[in-house]
């Protein structure tokens, strides 16, 4: 599914951010990336993202060689690659059914698809009813599951979180991971790069470490590090 | 494009053009301005052209005679020449005669019965922009005495065209990199607005063009919108100027005709549209560049 093999890549700056980093995950996988602020997390994810590319070594995702792939043809990588992001990244002025629904008509879904798929990922994440709240008329929880539902409705195989409990109390945190593994039950690989230590021990996934750019742990079934 | 598409593209832009009130008037101003002055350099060289063109139909040779020239050698002499169209010959007599026409009686009896004015052949040409050469030939055939053309005329026509051609491009270009600019600026604001949306249809997979094209159907509405001001205050004010500059020299005695209004209008029209739509659509794409970046 994911395989990066010696990347290294450097801010426009200058000052590395990865350097020989190395990982593999398998179709199905539920995997947390973490280190500390400045370790590589966010490097990683907008690799495997396509938001940058690799100064050397090989990025592979989905079957695509993402260093050769073209611009034009990243929209494409990006439908088949759910992200949910700390800040959630709702439309204010939307429902929580047309925010998602918007995520569907950008990439011109037919309408009758997307009024079967709203109501049926709205479901998924717990928010059946509530599809006609404003995002200001729900609870940060809430609001990330909006933000789930939208990256779930293309049934995409891989979804990518970005600390997606850094705005949330350690309940509702704990929630959202409960939803996550579920949604990875379904059958979606889930990589989710966090800060959160707690959670992680508490899930015991494979957990991938990064330090200073370089990957320093890849376990099994670990909890956030070896101290704990 | 898809039909549903290009419905939701046009709905985008409209609310961009709405939403950003002033700014839309200002590029729109611009874009006028920029246009105005190309618009009314068009029109003032269709009518260099025209007059150009009409003065060169009127301008002939004159070959003045020496008293003891054979006329009738001369005459298919000149006639040889190629590009001869009419050949018309005035006589010493003539030539008095039309002088004192135009100056009166006096002028006989100033000269005392004597006629210093020379004979001379009239030469029209098939293509006037070959008189030059025409005179100089004549110029060279025995029995003439000298040769006149109008080319001076023209010569300083021309040129006065290029000045002025090279003169409005330049002004044009400076004016056109504004409005570029103005409308990129306008567009922006839009763009910025809309900001979190971009970055939002970035990461679920929405394509550049997707993205791009409500901006660029917006930039080309103000760059039409510009367009149709300009082109509707020219031919107006050109059709007004006509008809008063016709009048004027009709009344002066002035065998010079104006580019006709529809003639204007016609070229105007190929011009200032595609223009003001290419400055649109560029302004556009200019500011949404870096938004796409991501």
């Amino acid at each position: 599914m994911i395989s990066l093999i010696n990347v290294n890549y450097a801010y426009p700056n200058g000052t590395s951010a990865l350097e020989n980093v190395s990982f593999h995950i398998d179709k199905g996988e539920f995997i947390f990336l973490v280190g500390a602020s400045g370790a590589g997390k966010s490097s990683v994810l907008k690799l495997i993202f396509r938001e940058i590319v690799a100064k050397s070594g090989q990025v592979f995702a989905l079957k695509h060689n993402l260093n050769r792939m073209k611009r034009r043809d990243v929209p494409y990588l990006r439908r088949k690659i759910g992200v949910v992001y700390q800040d959630f990244r709702l439309l204010p002025d939307k429902t929580a059914g047309e925010n998602i629904a918007f995520a569907l008509e950008v990439i011109e879904t037919p309408s009758k698809d997307i009024k079967r798929q709203v109501p049926n990922v709205l479901d998924i994440v717990g928010l059946k009813g509530k599809e006609d709240r404003y995002p200001d008329q729900l609870s940060g929880g809430e609001q990330q599951r909006v933000a789930m539902a939208r990256a779930l409705v293309n049934s995409p195989s891989l979804l990518v979180c970005d600390e997606p409990t850094g705005n949330l109390d350690p309940n509702t945190s704990w929630q959202i991971m409960q939803l996550l593994a579920e949604i990875n039950m379904r059958g979606t690989t889930v990589l989710i790069a966090t800060h959160d230590k707690t959670v992680v021990d508490r899930m015991g996934r494979r957990v991938i470490e990064l330090g200073g750019g370089t990957v320093i742990r890849d376990d099994g079934k670990g909890g956030y590090s070896h101290e704990a | 494009m898809k039909l549903s598409n290009s419905l939701y593209y046009l709905k985008q832009a409209g609310m961009g053009v709405w939403r950003n009130g002033w700014m839309t008037v200002a590029s729109i101003t611009v874009v006028v301005l920029t246009l105005l002055i190309l618009g009314s350099f068009v029109a003032i060289n269709l009518n260099i052209v025209a007059i150009t063109d009409d003065v060169k139909e009127q301008v002939e040779v004159l070959a003045y005679l020496k008293d003891d020239a054979n006329t009738q050698v001369l005459r298919q002499q000149i006639l040889d020449i190629p590009g001869i169209k009419e050949l018309t010959y005035v006589s010493k007599e003539q030539a008095l005669e039309s002088m004192r026409e135009q100056l009166g009686d006096g002028i006989t009896e100033a000269l005392d019965g004597r006629n210093p004015l020379p004979a001379s052949f009239e030469i029209q040409s098939n293509n006037p922009d070959e008189i030059p050469n025409i005179a100089e030939k004549i110029q060279l055939l025995p029995g003439v005495e000298s040769v006149d053309y109008g080319q001076e005329v023209v010569q300083r026509l021309f040129q006065f065209t290029r000045v002025l051609q090279i003169f409005g491009l330049v002004i044009i270009a400076v004016l056109g990199v504004m409005a570029l600019f103005l409308i990129a600026n306008t567009i922006k604001l839009t763009v910025y607005a809309r900001r979190k949306q971009i970055n939002i249809m970035k990461f679920v997979g929405a394509t550049d063009w997707f993205i791009r094209w409500p901006f660029i159907i917006e930039g080309i509405f103000l760059g039409l919108l510009g367009a149709l001001v300009t082109y509707l205050a020219l031919f107006y004010g050109y059709s007004v100027l006509y008809m008063r500059a016709s009048v004027w020299l009709y009344e002066n005695f002035l065998s010079v005709a104006m580019a006709p209004p529809e003639l204007v209008g016609l070229e105007l029209l190929k011009i200032l549209f595609p223009l003001g739509m290419g400055i649109g659509a560029i302004g556009s794409g200019i500011s949404v560049r870096k938004f796409l970046k991501v």
